[in-house]
């Protein structure tokens, strides 16, 4: 299994704050990547130093051997926590213009979704409810055949039938070549489904390893694990 | 269907279901099972998980792999008629401590049971 | 990538743009039409001075549009940039598979663009006016034989003239830029947006004027082609010292909330 991801000593400050600290990393390819952590300890802004929407103060990132860039972009897909696509955009035209930059972009895959979750093509996406936004952004991201996708708290603010349905979706997409990182607070929600977990707290690398070695060593799920290391 | 407990590994939960399933006939001796992509799907767990267990229940010999076709049972009956004893045995050990921590009689139970088949 | 990233600039151009050019024909239409209802009634003026008056508030309209949509060209240029690379459309921007200098190119390409064809059609709109207009009032024809000598004859001129312009223009569109960019990465104060845009332009012209005084104590003649090219080389190179910068902000200082 490739080396998909390297941070080295990766540090990242927004003025005199510190948002990650030495971070060492290295994640695989083939794994579906619990990114774990209370608010505030980094996990975003490792997402988006990932992306390339952020550029680390310190340290170096690479993902399959090569610095964050443009050519990075084309194999990371992003799921961000907010809603990115232009107000005025109908859903088919956030699929041309997803078509027209990447490459890897499976459109096929793409309107079956749509259609399994009756979302009309030819809707804008601003009339869409919450959920169906949220699922929308989701089904582009996922169709894309890329080697990393990161999602920034994909199942929050969902519905749990829509949460099986994004959950299943990132199995049935699952890919030995490439990597999944959910980042959330919904544990229960995602224990079983992930292969490794990384835990983060004020900006350091606290836990990184197997979810069954954990639970195997430790007698507890990865979200007991989670209330114990965070207790207030 | 698939019942997990979170803070046992979850891969050795997916080796008891589909040793059940072998045992219980479910998967009959010589059959295919469904791929690991179809039963990851439907146990709703990472394919990697699913595969890990399939490989250890391989190893013990529970199940075949043929390259081209699939994963099958095993075809060795005597096999599983041995799992089924011992998954019987676990089960009956356990009711015969819960009785005598009751103090219930074996004959009543023997009765009872009679009755309820 | 560049031609896509060009592709979308244009349908996002036609789609938010097309409105001032459709507001600026109806009103260029109108005024023709009443121009036309005034001369055809020759010497009457008493019995039409509600024409009149019309005429005259849609002529001082169209023309305040006129001097003033070029520059709205370049606002609306401006702000597709700010909105596309900062707000929230930015982190689908931002995650492209594309480099900076292909994103900044492509956006001062379509404001290229677009400020052409705005003033394209004022040309048009001018020549509409003065369409079939009797010959007493203006001589087209002398008009347009002595434009096309005097460019024959200042060819060298003409040609270091555009030259400037154009790379006056791109330095007015990347200052704006920069402004958006300098100011998003402190907190989207448009304080800071306005202060370096004005900064630029007043440092732009002093520099400018440096340049001339310079040649000048220097013995060079003051309309001599030598200043002008000067002027150039400064532009340009201020042109792409901001281009860099801006490149900068956008591969290391990006920082969307």
């Amino acid at each position: 299994m490739a080396e998909l991801v390297k941070c080295e000593n990766v540090s990242k400050f927004y003025g005199k704050k510190e948002a990650l600290s030495g971070l060492t990393l290295n994640l695989e390819s083939g794994k579906i990547i619990g990114l774990l952590g209370p608010n505030g300890s980094g996990k975003t802004t490792l997402i988006k130093l990932l992306c390339g929407l952020l550029t680390p103060t310190n340290g170096q990132l690479s993902v399959c051997g090569m610095s964050v860039g443009a050519e990075t972009k084309a194999m990371v897909s992003y799921l961000p926590e907010r809603s990115y696509i232009p107000e005025w955009m109908k859903v088919s035209d956030i699929l041309d213009y997803f078509q027209d930059f990447y490459t890897d972009f499976r459109r096929g895959l793409a309107e079956d979704m749509f259609g399994r979750l009756n979302i009309d093509l030819n809707h804008k996406v601003k009339t869409l409810s919450k959920g169906n936004k949220e699922k929308v952004q989701l089904v582009l991201v996922m169709s894309r055949n890329a080697k990393l996708y990161l999602l920034d708290e994909p199942i929050a603010g969902v519905d749990p039938a829509a949460r099986d349905y994004i959950l299943d979706t990132i199995i049935s997409n699952y890919n030995p070549e490439a990597s999944v990182v959910i980042s959330t607070h919904l544990i229960t929600d995602i224990e079983r489904i992930i292969d490794d977990v990384v835990m983060l707290q004020y900006g350091h690398l606290k836990i990184h390893g197997s979810a069954d070695a954990i639970r195997a060593e430790k007698g507890m799920s990865i979200d007991e694990l989670f209330r114990e290391v965070y207790r207030c | 269907m698939w019942n997990f407990n979170n803070d046992k590994p979850v891969y050795a939960q997916i080796i008891d279901e589909i040793m059940n399933r072998i045992a219980s006939g479910a998967y009959p001796p010589g059959e295919r099972i469904p791929s690991v992509r179809d039963l990851a799907e439907e146990a709703r767990v990472n394919p990697n998980t699913m595969q890990r267990a399939l490989a250890e229940i391989e190893r013990s010999g529970y199940i075949v792999s043929q390259r081209t076709t699939g994963k099958y049972v095993t075809s060795d009956v005597s096999l599983i008629e041995s799992l089924n004893s011992n998954r019987a045995e676990k089960i009956v050990s356990a009711f015969a401590e819960e009785l005598k921590r009751a103090e219930i009689p074996f004959d009543m139970a023997i009765e009872m049971l009679r009755k309820m088949q | 990538m560049l031609t896509k990233l060009i592709k979308h600039e244009m349908l996002h151009w036609v789609r938010t743009f097309s409105i001032f050019y459709i507001i600026y024909a109806v009103v260029a239409v109108i005024t023709k039409i009443l121009i036309t209802v005034e001369i055809s009634f020759g010497d009457n003026a008493e019995e039409h001075v509600f024409t009149t008056i019309l005429l005259a508030i849609f002529g001082f309209i169209l023309m305040l549009f006129s001097v003033m949509l070029p520059w709205i060209s370049l606002a609306h240029n401006s702000n597709r940039f700010k909105k596309n690379m900062f707000s929230d459309e930015g982190y689908l921007t931002n995650t492209l598979p594309v480099t900076p200098a292909e994103h900044i190119g492509a956006k001062l390409i379509m404001g290229g663009i677009s400020y052409i064809c705005t003033c394209l059609l004022i040309f048009v709109c001018i020549l509409l006016m003065i369409a079939g207009v009797n010959q007493e009032y203006i001589e087209m024809n002398i008009v347009f034989d002595e434009v096309q000598d005097f460019t024959m004859k200042n060819f060298g001129e003409m040609m270091l003239a555009f030259l400037l312009s154009v790379s006056i223009f791109v330095g007015i569109l990347l200052l704006c830029y920069l402004a958006e960019g300098l100011a998003a990465i402190n907190g989207g104060k448009k304080a800071i947006a306005s202060g370096v845009a004005i900064l630029g332009v007043v440092l732009a012209m002093i520099i400018s004027s440096a340049i001339a005084t310079v040649l000048r104590a220097n013995g060079v003649d003051y309309d001599s082609n030598a200043r002008v090219v000067a002027q150039i080389i400064f532009y340009l190179v201020a042109d792409v010292g901001m281009f860099f910068l801006i490149s900068y902000i956008l591969k290391n200082k990006l920082n969307l909330e």
